[in-house]
């Protein structure tokens, strides 16, 4: 009776199990983090080498947001993350932050070697840290609901759920050059993720300056 | 109830573990934490100031009991109702945006059900930037509760009845509206103050953009090692508070609570109704009230909270006994003589929870039916949950309204009804039976 909302449950779905069965282990030997909360492996990456846990993209009405998660190398050779792409997205890249060496400010670049894993290991892609930038943004993407990404791999294509979430963070600055507009500028416009509503101060003053439109909402 | 803290969740959960598709590991991890909760209170305590060194060298340290303390998210239904109530609790009422569609309110559930599960089991949220905080699960609950507008947003066809406001009892109330409704109300209860904080924080954070706060209520209880486990809890006014209460130990809170029952019907299998009333108490003309009629109002001692006619908690009143005079022991006025059941419904599970809010610029004496004033603002957040308000509350609360002596001492401010849905199991999100 779900089955045309298969694609949400079973992101859903997977983030509940991984949820449950890291209640006995609270600390992630992959990463620094607490909990390696949650999941949300397709098919399609069940049966590949690169796992993806806890994929999530920051929720988004501008025309760019960046996408989140674990991949975790299982098989035997190392694998290297090529690109992505995503239908609610025109262009994608894989990005990194680091200091720019002018400035001494944090900057986010495009990493166009891709990203290596190890055999065994654990890659994070974290606000503040390597990140999958969606650009060129076709729709809205809102909270709540889930959109897929496929990571193009050396060991082929890999398709995962990514739960779409607010989130305050990931507001880096790009490198000067490397996109059209600031992160920041652009991603600030989710405050006009307010759109259903109409008493809250702040998305008032986004209808006042906001000269971009907001997209419609993903399919 | 008269159970321990573990028998009750034990009993309390013995529905939840039997849904197949639930690990066998997160059970065994559940129920090893609780009772290891008990045994390890008193090392813990008696060390926890001197161990901080040694404790980190240590390669596998006793996990502290309340690391370990779930009380499991997902079942048929909700937490937070028939489990023991922890420490502390707040209760929070969520407006939904104007203009929020069907669409809208499922995105809402999904991610606040996403992020109950993992808090609950503490686990970070995806999205959590403080995720060094969930990790003291401390008995989390987080249970939901729908008020009209997301059954007419969603399915008019699915709400119930009684699902209104309650007509006011003009005897009594003095309703600030800023306690009254709300369209979801979000009830967060654990045995940790620090978890309650985060948990707020991440769901707030997760509701923000489809939703505004409408009130929050922050309750408390004895803290977590204070008592015997189970023992019936006592409000601000030094009375034992819910001592006819159903049990999980026998089949009474299945009855009354979950609605299985001849003359009841829950709303939807494995859902419930909560009804909050804040309950201002007036502790200064209480204490113009020496013990023995404090006792008289409520027809129970404060000493062990037995009826005046017994000697034992749980004795049965004797609402007929006279004394020597040829007075009835119970008066007629008594709190318990008015609000004992007048039906075979009317029963309610009361677990409530005090609040002391804190006072400014706060001097002298409070009057009879005032609701500010004094040195104190304090009070009873009211909660009972049942699977027919109308049947099964309401007819007490009308009896208490019309004459209860314990009326001149208290003042309602607040009032809420909420249809509270069935559970979910992992892959579906609460309240997903009003999308199909």
């Amino acid at each position: 009776m779900f089955s045309h909302k298969m694609t949400r449950i079973s992101a859903l779905s997977a983030v509940a199990l991984l949820a449950l069965a890291g209640c006995g282990s609270s600390t992630d030997s992959a990463s620094n983090q607490p909990s390696s909360s949650e999941a949300s492996t397709s098919a399609a990456a069940e049966t590949s080498a690169l796992t993806v846990e806890g994929a999530w993209i920051k929720a988004a009405t501008g025309n760019m947001t960046g996408a989140f998660a674990t991949l975790t190398n299982t098989g035997d050779e190392p694998i290297t993350v090529e690109g992505a792409s995503s239908d609610a997205a025109g262009m994608v890249q894989l990005h990194t932050t680091e200091i720019d060496p002018n400035t001494g400010t944090s900057t986010m670049k495009e990493v166009k070697e891709g990203f290596t894993i190890e055999p065994g290991a654990s890659f994070e892609l974290a606000p503040g840290g390597n990140h999958i930038m969606l650009m060129q943004m076709k729709c809205s993407l809102v909270a709540g609901t889930s959109s897929v990404i496929t990571l193009d791999t050396s060991v082929g294509a890999v398709e995962f759920d990514a739960e779409v979430r607010d989130f305050s963070g990931a507001k880096e600055e790009y490198a000067p050059g490397e996109a059209s507009a600031p992160a920041h500028e652009t991603m600030s416009e989710d405050q006009s993720m307010h759109g259903e509503s109409d008493h809250s101060a702040p998305e008032a003053e986004q209808g006042d300056e906001s000269a971009e439109a907001v997209l419609p909402q993903c399919a | 109830m008269t159970g321990s803290f573990d028998e009750d969740y034990e009993n309390a959960t013995a529905d939840v573990e039997q849904v197949p598709a639930r690990p066998a590991s997160s059970r065994r991890t559940f129920v090893a934490g609780a009772l290891g909760a008990g045994a390890g209170v008193a090392a813990t305590l008696g060390t926890q100031y001197a161990a901080g060194a040694s404790e980190r060298n240590s390669p596998t340290p006793a996990a502290p009991p309340l690391q370990e303390a779930r009380v499991p998210f997902y079942g048929q239904r909700q937490a937070g109702v028939d489990t023991p109530a922890p420490s502390y609790a707040l209760f929070i009422a969520l407006d939904l945006n104007s203009g929020t569609d069907a669409g809208g309110v499922q995105r809402l559930l999904r991610v606040l059900t996403s992020d109950a599960a993992s808090l609950t089991q503490g686990t970070a949220p995806v999205v959590d930037q403080e995720p060094e905080l969930a990790t003291v699960p401390a008995h989390l609950t987080v249970t939901f509760g729908f008020g009209e507008r997301i059954f007419d947003i969603v399915n008019p066809a699915k709400k119930p009845a009684w699902l209104q406001p309650l007509t006011a009892f003009e005897k009594i109330d003095q309703l600030q509206d800023q306690w009254n409704d709300g369209d979801l109300l979000l009830q967060l209860c654990s045995s940790d103050r620090f978890t309650l904080a985060h948990a707020q924080r991440m769901l707030l954070k997760t509701a923000r953009s489809m939703s505004r706060v409408r009130w929050v209520q922050e309750g408390f209880r004895r803290a977590y090692g204070s008592e015997p486990n189970g023992q019936t809890m006592r409000n601000l006014f030094g009375q034992v508070d819910g001592t006819i209460n159903p049990s999980t130990l026998d089949d009474s809170m299945d009855r009354f609570v979950w609605g299985n029952h001849e003359e009841l019907e829950p709303w939807e299998p494995g859902g419930t109704s909560l009804v909050i009333r804040r309950i201002h108490m007036n502790l200064d003309t209480w204490d113009q009230s020496d013990r023995p009629a404090r006792e008289d109002a409520v027809g129970r001692n404060l000493t062990n909270g037995a009826p005046l006619t017994g000697t034992q908690e749980h004795d049965p009143a004797d609402l007929s006994a006279t004394n020597e005079l040829g007075f009835t022991v119970i008066a007629p006025y008594a709190h318990i003589r008015r609000a004992s059941a007048q039906s075979r419904v009317e029963r309610i599970l009361r677990r409530g929870y005090n609040y002391d809010l804190p006072v400014q610029n706060a001097s002298g004496f409070s009057e009879h039916f005032e609701t500010d004033g004094g040195v104190s603002n304090s009070g009873l957040i009211f909660c009972s949950y049942q699977a027919d308000p109308l049947l099964q509350f309401l007819p007490i609360q009308e009896r208490l309204a019309e004459l209860d002596m314990l009326n001149t001492w208290t003042v309602p401010i607040g009032s809420a009804v909420f249809a509270l849905p069935a559970g979910c199991e992992q892959g579906g999100f609460i309240g997903e039976n009003l999308f199909t």
